[in-house]
């Protein structure tokens, strides 16, 4: 277990270093230490702690609507301003936000926050994008869904809503008018939403700009197409602008928001306990980690532990869900190179863990098992002997699905020396998860920062060193196989005991105060910013998306590359649209 | 429907000959959004395997008799939806799997969520569900077959019959 007097050592050297600048400041109960600082001293204040304090990986960036200030004489009155017509929607206060960025030092894993707030009415603040390129996208969602305008931004628009909403909807102000009318929908449904890229899009450099008029010595003439949202292989609502000078990829964009579902949103309404049913549909094929960073978060801010069952039974849990993920992307790209039988031969191993999961709680996909304090229920009797007999042989599948593409000549020659990312292109991009791990970084949350039982459960992390497609494919691959190593391990090692905490509370009412914490998802690492306003809805939940980084990555695999490896390469990405838009 | 004794031709009206045709194979374009597709993929996978049933995906809506719209439709994508079900050949039928297909599901007061697609489209088939099971997919693209062989029309021709002159 980390210790509160350890982190602390840790961190006071860079509050010295930051006197002046930043303020420190406390986030909630938990261990994160917070630096408050001004518009004007952000860029020196993230420059300081990423060039000489190695806090180099960018893990949030997102905005708060301050709270209220509470009546005085104690009473209890609605927190949320009067809902404005819905004419009036452009008209939300200009003050009152605070903007959140979270930093991690891969070093030992400590991680904090600096919070800027947003006071002079204008709502501006410096973008980092020439910081990290991966923070303009970040950013892009932020000026969405708060309608934060960031200064030198060089593609300010928005990335999730249509061009044509009006309001920024994460703003208390906002009235949903309790959902869209048919009438919305039908004139939804007159125009595309967005502008073509055409007329939109900014080359974000000269030598893009370059790329983009053609090739001046061949006169070759720029063809733009547009994958997706609705391609086979775009695994999901993607929509995937590429430039093309002959076979060879120019430029590309990925764009998303087909699957935007106002999860956020909508979790703003909900007790904390049912928000876990919509973060189950955020990232569809491994609903458990989302859920896990949720309570997790939760059980921090209420002060509350978990029992060890509990424990044990989250990581058996999160591991099967890994390997069913995997699974899901193994068969996809088999199909994405041509191969229909990985698919076939995939699902066959997936259905049988899936069985496992609706014996114990109730759903193939949508579990809604973990609980504040513990999970649910126990394991059905004489279930944990048919999977330990089940994990003893998962080797064994893992060598048959591997057999049909590993070592197949087609799919090495499409895949080697493919689509390469480059680690300093992961730091960037704020890639995290297996496609950081095959490109030579090794991080791994479970190991760095454990939760759960993964202290008691030793991790063996899978790495790679070229960083190409092949290597992402035999990254998850090992990881398929740790997997089953660890859930097995789990289950062995698992204690008698309650599956719940008793002492916790039946009305879940954490006290006001915020946390966040992350959790290694089969895409790397997915995190929950919870702020409680001491009521029994959260006032702000933010998921932090592993795959809207990884995907926003995406163009620097492409570019350069031929349109005939662009879906092999996507597939390498291991994109879950329900996460990436929420 | 009889065969001649002298010719050995089948004879049959051309209406009842397609409607056998058509309850015997029917293609469903994947229009996967969401969670439910995922469940929809397994419906192709090996244990329920829907090949055997003369069901067979496709990816263009100019092979697709049916749309399966597996997940929520935002206002992003309604265009996108309603473009795809305009390039299907007719007869064109609409299966809407899932409660966020249905009405919006889980997510129906959100302020970009479509609350169902019959909103946009001609639905013919409800599976409920969060999402369905295979088994329930399967069920739906039965049924749908059992309507076509016994001629019945789709929720679309339903809308152009049914139009006050």
């Amino acid at each position: 277990m980390r210790t509160v007097e350890a982190a602390a050592e840790r961190i006071a050297p860079v509050f010295e270093q930051l006197a002046g600048v930043a303020d420190r400041c406390i986030l909630g109960p938990g261990e994160i230490p917070c630096a408050r600082t001004s518009p004007e001293d952000l860029i020196d204040v993230i420059r300081t702690l990423r060039d000489q304090r190695g806090f180099t990986h960018l893990t949030l960036l997102t905005a708060e609507e301050l709270q209220p200030p509470k009546p005085a004489d104690g009473e209890q009155t609605e927190a949320a301003p009067p809902a404005s017509p819905a004419g009036a929607r452009e008209q939300l206060p200009q003050t009152g936000l605070d903007m959140i960025y979270g930093l991690t030092r891969a070093a030992d894993g400590t991680t904090i926050i600096v919070r800027v707030a947003l006071e002079d009415g204008s709502l501006a603040v410096p973008t980092l994008s020439h910081i990290w390129a991966g923070a303009e996208q970040l950013e892009r969602e932020v000026y969405d869904l708060f309608g934060v305008h960031f200064d030198g931004h060089p593609n300010l628009r928005r990335i999730v809503l249509r061009d044509d909403f009006v309001g920024h909807p994460l703003r208390k102000a906002f009235d949903t008018n309790g959902g869209v009318s048919s009438e919305a929908v039908v004139e939804a449904v007159k125009s595309p939403g967005d502008a073509p890229f055409e007329e939109t899009r900014r080359p974000n450099s000269p030598s893009e700009e370059a790329r983009l008029a053609g090739d001046p010595v061949l006169h070759s003439e720029r063809l733009v197409l547009n994958m997706g949202p609705q391609h086979p292989s775009m695994h999901g609502v993607l929509h995937l602008w590429l430039a093309l000078d002959g076979e060879q990829v120019m430029a590309s964009e990925p764009t998303h928001g087909y699957l935007h579902r106002c999860i956020e949103k909508l979790c703003e309404s909900l007790n904390y306990k049912a928000c876990t049913a919509l973060l189950d549909r955020s990232d569809y094929v491994s609903g458990f980690h989302t859920e896990l960073a949720h309570i997790l978060a939760l059980e921090e801010l209420m002060g509350i532990e978990s029992t060890p069952k509990a424990d044990y039974l989250r990581v058996m849990l999160g591991e099967l869900v890994r390997i069913t993920s995997h699974h899901t992307w193994f068969a996809a790209a088999g199909l994405d190179t041509g191969a229909l039988t990985p698919f076939l031969y995939a699902f066959i191993d997936r259905e049988k863990i899936l069985d496992f999961f609706e014996a114990i709680t109730g759903a193939r996909m949508m579990f809604n098992y973990f609980r504040p304090g513990g999970v649910k229920a126990d394991m059905p009797a004489g279930l944990a002997e048919e999977m330990k007999a089940y994990l003893k042989t998962f080797d064994k599948q893992v060598d048959e699905c591997e057999s049909l593409l590993t070592g197949n000549e087609i799919f090495r020659a499409r895949t080697r020396g493919v689509g390469l990312l480059s680690p300093q292109a992961v730091i960037d991009h704020c890639v995290t998860g297996p496609m950081a791990r095959a490109s030579g970084i090794d991080i791994d949350l479970r190991r760095d920062e454990p939760y759960a039982a993964y202290d008691r459960i030793p991790v063996n992390v899978a790495t790679a060193m070229v960083g190409d497609t092949f290597d992402r494919y035999t990254v998850r691959v090992a990881e398929m196989r740790e997997s089953a190593r660890i859930a097995l391990a789990a289950l062995e090692g698992m204690p008698e005991g309650p599956c719940v905490n008793p002492d916790v509370p039946r009305a879940i009412k954490p006290p006001p105060g915020a946390a966040y914490r992350r959790v290694e998802s089969p895409r790397g690492e997915l995190g929950v910013y919870l702020v409680s306003d001491g009521s029994a809805q959260p006032w702000r939940l933010k998921v932090r998306s592993p795959a809207f980084s990884n995907l926003h990555s995406a163009p620097t695999l492409l570019n350069g590359g031929r349109i005939g490896d662009v879906v092999a390469v996507l597939g390498s990405v291991d994109v879950v649209m329900g996460e990436i838009d929420r | 429907m009889g065969v001649d004794d002298q010719t050995r031709v089948l004879i049959a009206p051309i209406q009842q000959l397609m409607d056998w045709a058509r309850g015997h194979s029917m293609w469903p374009l994947t229009f996967g959004t969401a969670c439910c597709a995922i469940e929809m993929m397994c419906c192709g996978s090996a244990r329920y395997d829907t090949d055997r049933f003369g069901i067979f995906f496709r990816n263009s809506p100019r092979q697709a008799d049916c749309m399966i719209v597996a997940g929520t439709i935002n206002l992003k994508m309604a265009p996108r939806l309603k473009l795809l079900y305009e390039q299907m050949a007719e007869p064109k039928y609409v299966i809407a799997m899932g409660s966020c297909a249905i009405g919006g599901g889980p997510f129906s007061t959100g302020y970009n969520v479509v609350n169902g697609v019959d909103q946009i489209v001609p639905v013919d088939i409800y599976v409920p569900g969060c999402p369905p099971r295979p088994e329930a997919l399967i069920n739906s693209l039965l049924l749908l077959m059992e309507r076509n062989s016994k001629g019945e029309r789709s929720a679309a021709d339903r809308l152009v019959l049914e139009q006050p002159a």
